[in-house]
């Protein structure tokens, strides 16, 4: 190779990474500095982008931090990590730093790859972002249902369920979504920077239906504050901030929208054999809507359809959603969602099919091991499948070939 | 530069011979000194067992390192660990050590890796130091005499357990096609 990269790399932007990295660890400068044998001021030199990282002190230092030398230079497009954004918002809500710095820059490494992918497949995502909505006039909740419906309509989406938030929020709006395990106790983060764009974490240890939720929710900071960083708990929290109703109001508009849900439960209840609507029925509405039982619940008592304390009632009575669901043939927790979009996925073989990434690479990109990134090239490049008198004919396809039309 | 005794071996190729299950014999066959470098030593490799229950295996190359097999290296002083540093731009950390220890000290380097052997004969052009996995194994079968059998069930266990097959402009892809069937 002729030139060096560490010649070439801007010093700054390398010295925040590193410097990122240390925190991502829980480790001082200090302690840094007396492992790697240097002064602690040379330490702050390097991430400061003062003096240039040395090879060997490169080696060394994403060893000690865990990482890969191809984590600080590998990527043609380096952007300063959420980290920052999160510790400001959130730090006091951890009792280890260590534990939020984890979520924060697996967020970004994510979102950062797939930029990353884009950029090697000349193939950058469509960003169709709302304006700003103006909530200063309204109450949160108020605010939320305006804002949900104007969504739905902007998005082309009617009243009905959502059956693929996912993909619609991928595909329509250009946000970065993943699923990956968090702490038990978040449900789901979100952050945004000029570069990377919007970008959503869901925790994949969660069920369907709280992850689906967590999504909604998250997709309404984005369109209330894109620029602050948010961390969604599991647990209600006792004194919700303004942004909170307000992400809460929306995920039940958005997934719930009062027209179409009216409708469809005036119509199970005309179809009620037993006169008055009945808990399966809510059970499958909820299912039909990719929410939780209690979600479903608690927004008909909020639309005057349910009795206030329909839910409370069934708690202490000992209902249990999971078991009502499983009598009636329902599976609306399927376990596992997809931790990568799979426009990711595409373009990470595309680029591996054209050279741009060599076998490693992918793996890493993927999140996977090397035999399990071989089978799934093969997934993607066979998922095309031709229909035959015979049974299904797969043929190859050739990702690097041009699409274009005339 | 001249050809030294010793050979490098990626971890794509190094997992290929591992899904093998004769992988001591195919390395004590060869006539070259067999190393990795240590970023290769540390990845974790999952074979496929095809169990349903149980779909990966764990796979552990400790005993071929005791027994001296595969000697374990890192990148030595300055000038390798620059180059090591500057592959890594365009590889991963394993294939970057790989290729900067096989360019800096005159190594046949043995991998199927397409950008990596790109890379190599860009920066080295010297082809004749390259070897694939189908390479490897077809001298092994020729110098030990390995029956047809044996052959057969040795690339059908790199199909199915480590998902490899040559590309077809490999040049031994029609004797692997012809000695799986």
């Amino acid at each position: 190779m002729k030139k060096h990269v560490l010649d070439e790399v801007d010093p700054k932007t390398l010295g925040a990474r590193l410097q990122e990295a240390r925190k991502v660890r829980g480790l001082t400068q200090q302690a840094v500095a007396d492992e790697m044998n240097m002064a602690r001021t040379t330490l702050v030199a390097i991430e400061k982008g003062e003096r240039r990282v040395a090879p060997e002190e490169l080696i060394k230092l994403a060893s000690f931090y865990g990482r890969s030398v191809s984590d600080f230079v590998g990527r043609q497009s380096l952007t300063l990590g959420f980290v920052p954004q999160f510790r400001a918002a959130w730090h006091q809500e951890f009792s280890e730093d260590e534990e939020l710095n984890v979520i924060a820059d697996e967020l970004h490494r994510l979102a950062e790859d797939y930029l990353e992918l884009e950029r090697l497949c000349e193939v950058p995502m469509s960003q169709i972002y709302p304006p700003p909505y103006d909530f200063s006039k309204s109450s949160p909740e108020q605010a939320a249902e305006e804002v949900a419906g104007a969504e739905r309509n902007r998005l082309g989406i009617g009243d009905g369920p959502i059956t693929n938030l996912r993909e619609r929020l991928e595909t329509d709006v250009g946000i970065r979504i993943f699923y990956f395990a968090m702490q038990p106790k978040i449900s789901g983060v979100f952050a945004f920077n000029d570069i990377l764009g919007g970008c959503i974490g869901i925790n994949s240890a969660h069920p369907r239906d709280r992850r689906n939720w967590s999504l909604a929710h998250e997709y309404g900071h984005f369109l209330s504050n894109r620029y602050q960083a948010e961390i969604t708990f599991l647990t209600e929290r006792k004194r919700q901030s303004v942004a909170e109703r307000f992400a809460d109001a929306f995920a039940e508009n958005f997934l719930m929208p009062a027209s179409g849900l009216n409708r469809r439960f005036t119509e199970m209840h005309r179809a009620s054999a037993a006169g008055s609507i009945t808990l399966a029925q809510i059970c499958t509405l909820a299912d039909l809507y990719k929410v939780s039982v209690q979600a479903s619940v608690i927004r008909l008592e909020k639309l005057r359809r349910l009795p206030i304390g329909t839910w409370d009632g069934l708690e202490t009575k000992g209902f249990r959603p999971r078991r009502a669901q499983q009598l009636l043939g329902i599976e609306a927790n399927p376990s596992e969602e997809q931790l990568l979009p799979q426009r990711y996925l595409n373009l990470a073989v595309m680029a591996y099919e054209k050279e741009l990434l060599s076998e490693g690479q992918l793996a890493k990109m993927l999140r996977a091991d090397r035999v399990s990134t071989r089978a799934l090239i093969e997934q993607v490049l066979h998922q095309f499948n031709e229909p035959m008198e015979t049974g299904y004919q797969t043929f190859e396809l050739d990702m690097t070939q041009s699409l274009a039309g005339r | 530069m001249a050809i030294t005794d010793s050979q490098i071996i990626d971890a794509c190729v190094l997992i290929n011979l591992l899904a093998t299950g004769e992988i001591a014999g195919i390395l004590k066959s060869a006539s070259l000194t067999s190393l990795i470098c240590a970023v290769v030593e540390k990845e974790t490799i999952y074979l496929r067992t095809g169990d349903p229950q149980n779909p990966q295996e764990l796979v552990q190359i400790s005993p071929l390192i005791e027994t001296g097999l595969l000697t374990i290296c890192q990148p030595e002083g300055p000038d390798e660990e620059t180059l090591y540093v500057d592959y890594a731009s365009v590889l991963d950390d394993g294939e970057a050590m790989t290729l900067a220890i096989a360019v800096s000290r005159g190594l046949v380097l043995v991998t199927d890796e397409r950008k990596a052997r790109r890379l190599f004969v860009q920066d080295v052009g010297e082809p004749k130091r390259l070897i694939a996995s189908s390479e490897i194994l077809r001298k092994w079968t020729e110098v030990q005499n390995v029956p047809s059998e044996k052959i057969r069930e040795v690339l059908l266990g790199i199909e199915s357990r480590a998902r490899y097959r040559p590309p077809q402009d490999d040049p031994n892809f029609d004797w692997w096609v012809k000695s799986s069937q």
